[in-house]
């Protein structure tokens, strides 16, 4: 088969590839919806991706070209039409998720975005929003557990849950706080003797890792124990 | 006095892989999460494993493993995903065994449960040996020990199946009050009629098999686990639970 395919292929006639490939594989034709489940969803996500990134152009387009409009509308009182709160809804919750996902966090950025969705008195997609958030302070609170003396990597941490924290978002903390445990059971103490020893640094991390404690709702007397 | 709670969990989830890929197929109404088992991993076994103390102010004092302080078990298909794709609660319940052997003279909490969720007495006698077999077997592959009791899926049973368990030397198991009809105590020829649920299920009682083998038996608190089953605020808070428990 194989060798009959090749040369008829080297000969570059079309017409007879396809009658050997209908002759030796069969005349059914399978279809994308004959592909399992997840796979089937990875090729749709790749075929809508480019539409979906269209709509985005074009909401966006429609959203910033009529902001100034639409402010003005508001600021007299007068009802902003649905319209133009469909498009700031898309556009805004498109945007904040990005922003979420990029690295470095820029936390103004998201603060300003979570600002105009109030302004604009439309919904925080929260339950996508939160689980993106939250798997990313995961990933940071994961690498953390595993290089707990990168000081940099704690600041972040600390900033994205300041920032999680002003915006309209219900973070699940679960998994968050068993790794903020699990660092200080092993690490809180070793810190807190270089810290008494003089070591700015180690005082840094232990004031800054105390205080990331305290946003995550553990009591830290009890958790943080220095001997 | 010293007074105990006993707690069992039984936690189960059917096999929900496509036979084809082995893998388990992407559900919409889990979302955001990608199928049930991630979700109730997320929402209910992992939580199990590191659970909160918290202090007057809701404040978490510490986290704890519930897993080590209560009996359990866990479905042989659900552990068998679970040691796949959630190895952090997998790996906290394995080690909540292990830690409570050391804690209980040697008497580890998990129980085991036969392979599928299968109502034993309807099935024949050789399937019955097989779900046996296969959950004693998946049981030791596991927790690396002999199961001491043995979870029957909706505490369903009938004799020849407290037999067959006796016959592999599973010393317990759990039912309903409502499946005891009378007791004696041992040695006494006059039998108490218990029928209707009206067992006393804060002690243990042994079975005779017509066939001499023995069995203990626990029986499970039908009000109570009816109202942790259904009264959404009752593990809410401990205290809560707790005054609910006592008489």
């Amino acid at each position: 088969m194989k060798n009959e395919i090749i040369s008829t292929f080297e000969r570059g006639d079309l017409a007879d590839i396809v009658r050997l490939m209908d002759n030796h594989f069969g005349m059914h034709n399978y279809s994308l919806v004959d592909l399992f489940k997840d796979q089937q969803r990875s090729i749709l996500n790749i075929l809508i991706g480019k539409s979906l990134r269209e709509f985005e152009e074009a909401y966006r387009h429609l959203y910033e070209h009529n902001r100034v409009l639409m402010g003005f509308l508001k600021e007299t009182g007068i009802p902003v039409k649905k319209a133009f709160s469909a498009a700031a809804e898309f556009v805004l919750n498109w945007s904040i998720e990005k922003a979420v996902l990029q690295e470095p966090t820029d936390v103004n950025r998201i603060q300003q975005l979570a600002e105009e969705m109030k302004a604009w008195n439309v919904p925080l997609d929260s339950v996508d929003l939160e689980f993106t958030a939250r798997q990313k302070l995961e990933g940071f609170m994961g690498r953390l557990l595993n290089e707990p003396f990168n000081y940099d990597l704690l600041i972040e941490i600390q900033k994205m849950i300041e920032l999680f924290k002003s915006i309209p978002l219900e973070i699940n903390y679960w998994r968050i706080q068993n790794l903020y445990y699990t660092i200080a059971r092993s690490y809180f103490r070793d810190f807190h003797k270089i810290a008494g020893e003089g070591k700015e640094k180690a005082s840094q991390w232990v004031d800054t890792f105390r205080s990331l404690g305290g946003m995550l709702s553990f009591n830290i007397s009890s958790v943080l124990t220095e001997n | 006095m010293d007074r105990y709670v006993c707690i069992h969990g039984h936690f189960y989830q059917p096999p929900r892989e496509n036979p084809w890929i082995e893998a388990v197929e992407i559900q919409d109404s889990a979302y955001p999460y990608h199928d049930w088992n991630e979700r109730i991993t997320t929402e209910c076994y992992a939580p199990n494993s590191a659970s909160r103390i918290l202090d007057a102010e809701n404040y978490i004092m510490s986290i704890v493993n519930n897993y080590d302080k209560i009996s359990f078990n866990f479905g042989p298909t659900l552990l068998s995903w679970m040691e796949a794709n959630a190895p952090e609660p997998y790996q906290a319940i394995l080690e909540a065994d292990r830690q409570s052997v050391r804690q209980r003279a040697g008497h580890g909490n998990a129980m085991a449960q036969c392979y599928n969720h299968i109502i034993m007495p309807l099935a024949s006698t050789r399937d019955k040996r097989t779900q046996i077999i296969w959950g004693i077997r998946d049981f030791e592959y596991r927790f690396k020990r002999y199961p001491e009791g043995m979870w029957l899926p909706e505490t369903a049973v009938d004799i020849e199946t407290l037999d067959i368990l006796a016959e592999f030397n599973i010393k317990f198991t759990v039912l309903s009050p409502h499946q005891a009809s009378k007791v004696r105590r041992i040695g006494v020829g006059k039998w108490k009629d218990v029928s209707g649920g009206q067992i006393d299920p804060t002690r243990a009682y042994l079975y005779r098999l017509p066939s001499n083998r023995k069995i203990n038996i626990f029986f499970y608190d039908g009000q109570i686990s009816r109202s942790i089953a259904f009264e959404e605020k009752l593990l809410n808070r401990g205290e809560d639970f707790l005054a609910r428990l006592s008489p």
